[in-house]
């Protein structure tokens, strides 16, 4: 999808959400059509906007740090802010009056109880590492670059991935139901993105010939520049676990 | 004397003291392995190359520091739990950012390569042959995360118990201590819970002095601002890790406070003598780390002198009440040898040789001498190992053990004694070739001194028994413990 596709999608969404949600509040369901909830899908959808439609986006073939922060934004802030704004919910009820079924015929094929499944601690937390790492390997890394459907690819399976890890976390009902559990999950979620950063980081070589090939930008050397991407995923990557832990824990 | 059921803390709070207490102690198995890998490189009998010496040596001594701290902060929170609520919330995320911390120095250090040893004087860590800007930086940014992860757990108890007990004065029994005994008995805090309080505060101090060191020191790396004055940021340095150091045995008391009695059949009271000594803790905790600078001639003659009395100084009140005050207890009082009760003994055992061995090293003349030899870190081990990481495992030993129900065998209990008498021997050689003035820090040691770390590798294969018979133990209690933690 190019930019307008996307820019067209994410405007298509703001108007579906915003029509749900007041629909939801003139209701009086006060309690479910949060400010909060809305502020998150806005804030999502410009997170999203300002990694798939700025400059970001024109920069991430030549930096890899750049393409890194790109993802960075993807996966941690506009997942869990997606997920904090309840979309499915709003999105259901901005839909005219007759399609508003259609949810309904989806739990028919199951897909509820597929996503309720994956949405299991030990599975998200396994399935985004294994994403995550598979998209880091320099084969299938170069080929995402190379490819615009591979790209896209790449950038909506990280997405759904963290989707999926962030939700038994802060998706509805939460899945992780004790502060040790929660502990062990965003230790275990933390170490692996950062172990990864850690090992782009020190890697004596570059890994990905897209980069050694592409024209050099900001005087940084395609080492030098992969350094910055390890050290982005890593250092911030790692901030953002530590502070979802003094955000998701709860008083027990 | 049979080990009686104690005061169960809140679920949560022992599940989360349960993580923090066993990734503790497979941090220290792990470390421990790095360990037997440096003395058999000084015995010549395996061949490492400097530059991963250094990177070991460096993961070995932050890891350590680290898993000890932690498992300590863990023990405490159990014991704390028994009488306080402490907010599980705020437990956890102190675990989450300092585990993510230890993860930052892992990789500095065994895939970037830096190897400037876990306290690295002001320029070195910037000006490494063998490793990179990023390896320094992940270095530092490790320590602040952990640093952050401790003065969170820090203010948790400060807040705590301040809160219950109605001001830090009352925490700290100051109004008692002050009438000498006489008015403000009748609401004093347990002896644990004024240890925590104390190095809580200390800990507050320490982390902020390393705040002070690290910040310039990152500016410096972004080119803000010129070099650091290396004086300072030495006196930084020591004040931040030397006095973080020092605090665990003190958090580690804080367990044998709460677990002896249940041993001794005892009851360990906030007596007068507790107060003082905690009260003193806190006044001198803060000097000693001047002997780490007796070399440097510029430091101002005072603060040598103080750093003299605040090392002599500091060591007495932890004498008298915790050392003398535990022997007491168990004297004459149907002590029963058991894995927690031999671990505790060995840790006052290690507390007062390894105190002992500091005590030495931090009179102005015998440093002279025995500076930067092995003797400085064959103090520190026996502080450590047989010291405050003897009582974090026999509180874990014996939380395990009290949670799933599992009886002891009689065999068992050699597990503990393996610890005590391996450790001990492992740390006499350390103690022998500091003596003799083999120099700490050295990845080759010529064939004159290869002999004792060659001594050492029988004692350290007994005290790697032990720990991994500790390890199975556990182990197998662990998931009925974890289960009736959270019922
Ligand atoms: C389990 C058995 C252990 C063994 C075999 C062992 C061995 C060693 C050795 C050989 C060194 C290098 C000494 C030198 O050449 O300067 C060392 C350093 C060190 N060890 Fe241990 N150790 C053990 C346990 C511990 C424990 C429990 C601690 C607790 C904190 C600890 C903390 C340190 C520290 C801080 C250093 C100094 C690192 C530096 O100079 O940067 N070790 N250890």
């Amino acid at each position: 999808m190019d930019r307008w596709g996307i820019g067209i999608a994410l405007l298509a969404g703001v108007w579906l959400y915003t029509a749900g949600w007041a629909r939801a509040r003139q209701r009086a369901d006060g309690s479910l059509a949060t400010r909060k909830r809305l502020l998150a899908y806005v804030t999502a959808t410009a997170v999203i906007a300002i990694a798939l439609m700025s400059a970001i986006d024109t920069f991430q073939s030549r930096l890899f740090s750049i393409h890194m922060l790109q993802h960075m934004l993807l996966v941690y802030l506009a997942a869990p802010l997606l997920l904090l704004s309840r979309p499915a919910t709003f999105w259901r009820q901005g839909l005219p009056a007759g399609l508003r079924t259609w949810p309904t015929g989806v739990r028919e094929w199951r897909a509820a109880e597929v996503l309720s499944h994956l949405a299991r601690p030990a599975v998200a937390l396994g399935l985004s590492t294994v994403i995550l790492w598979l998209w880091h390997i320099p084969t299938a890394y170069d080929l995402a670059l190379e490819n615009d459907v591979v790209h896209a690819l790449e950038h909506l399976t990280f997405f759904g991935a963290f989707l999926l890890y962030w939700w038994p976390l802060i998706g509805s009902p939460s899945r992780l139901t004790t502060n040790a559990a929660r502990t062990v999950y965003l230790a275990g979620g933390g170490a692996q993105s950062g172990f990864l950063g850690g090992i782009i980081t020190f890697s004596p070589r570059v890994l990905y010939t897209h980069y050694l090939n592409a024209p050099r930008t900001g005087g940084l050397s395609a080492l030098a520049d992969q350094q910055l991407a390890g050290v982005v995923m890593w250092f911030p990557g790692v901030l953002i676990y530590g502070l979802a832990a003094a955000l998701t824990m709860t008083g027990e | 004397m049979t080990a009686r059921i104690s005061q169960p803390a809140n679920g949560a709070v022992l599940r989360l003291a349960l993580v923090y207490m066993a990734t503790g102690f497979v941090v220290f198995l792990l470390m421990g392995l790095l360990g037997l890998l440096m003395r058999l490189d000084h015995g010549g009998i395996l061949v490492l190359s400097a530059d991963w010496f250094y990177r070991i040596m460096t993961l070995h001594g932050s890891g350590m520091v680290a898993a000890s701290l932690l498992a300590a902060m863990g023990g405490l929170a159990a014991v704390l739990g028994q009488t306080l609520r402490l907010s599980t919330r705020w437990l956890a995320t102190a675990f989450v950012v300092y585990f993510l911390g230890a993860g930052f120095v892992i990789i500095a250090t065994l895939l970037g390569g830096f190897g400037g040893g876990w306290t690295a004087l002001h320029q070195l860590p910037f000006k490494g042959f063998t490793w990179g800007l990023w390896a320094a930086l992940a270095m530092l940014v490790g320590y602040l995360f952990v640093a952050v992860g401790f003065l969170i757990y820090c203010w948790l108890v400060l807040y705590t118990t301040v809160k219950r007990y109605g001001g830090l004065h009352r925490v700290l029994a100051w109004r008692y201590l002050v009438s000498g005994g006489r008015q403000g008995a009748d609401s004093l805090p347990g002896p644990s819970e004024i240890a925590a309080s104390v190095v809580a505060i200390v800990g507050t101090v320490a982390v902020l002095a390393g705040a002070a060191y690290l910040v310039p020191l990152f500016g410096e790396a972004a080119g803000l601002v010129g070099s650091l004055d290396a004086l300072v940021a030495k006196n930084l340095l020591f004040l931040f890790g030397h006095t973080l150091v020092n605090l665990n045995i003190y958090l580690a008391a804080g367990l044998v406070y709460a677990t002896l009695p249940l041993y001794t059949g005892r009851e360990w009271k906030t007596t007068w003598p507790v107060t003082l000594a905690l009260n003193l803790v806190l006044l001198l905790v803060l000097l000693p780390y001047f002997h780490h600078l007796y070399q440097d001639f510029v430091q101002a003659l005072p603060l040598h002198i103080l750093g003299q009395i605040g090392s002599y100084g500091v060591a007495l009140p932890a004498f008298l009440v915790t050392i003398f005050g535990g022997l007491s207890m168990i004297y004459r009082s149907g002590f029963r040898w058991s894995v927690p009760s031999i671990l505790m003994v060995a840790g006052l055992w290690g507390w007062t040789f390894g105190g002992l061995g500091a005590l030495l090293d931090s009179t102005i003349g015998i440093n002279q001498v025995m500076h930067n030899t092995l003797w400085v870190p064959a103090h520190f081990h026996t502080y450590y190992l047989l010291g405050a990481l003897a009582f974090a495992w026999a509180y874990l030993y014996h939380l395990l053990g009290e949670l799933s129900g599992a009886s002891e065998s009689r065999l068992g209990s050699l597990a503990a004694w393996l610890y005590g008498i391996g450790g001990a021997g492992f740390i006499l050689t350390f103690f022998v070739s500091g003596a003799a003035s083999v120099p700490r820090r050295y990845a080759v040691h010529i064939p004159e001194w290869q002999v004792y770390a060659q001594a050492s590798v029988p004692f350290v294969l007994v005290l790697m028994l032990g720990i991994g018979w500790l390890a199975v133990a556990m182990l197998g209690r662990f998931a009925q413990a974890w289960q009736k933690a959270g019922a």
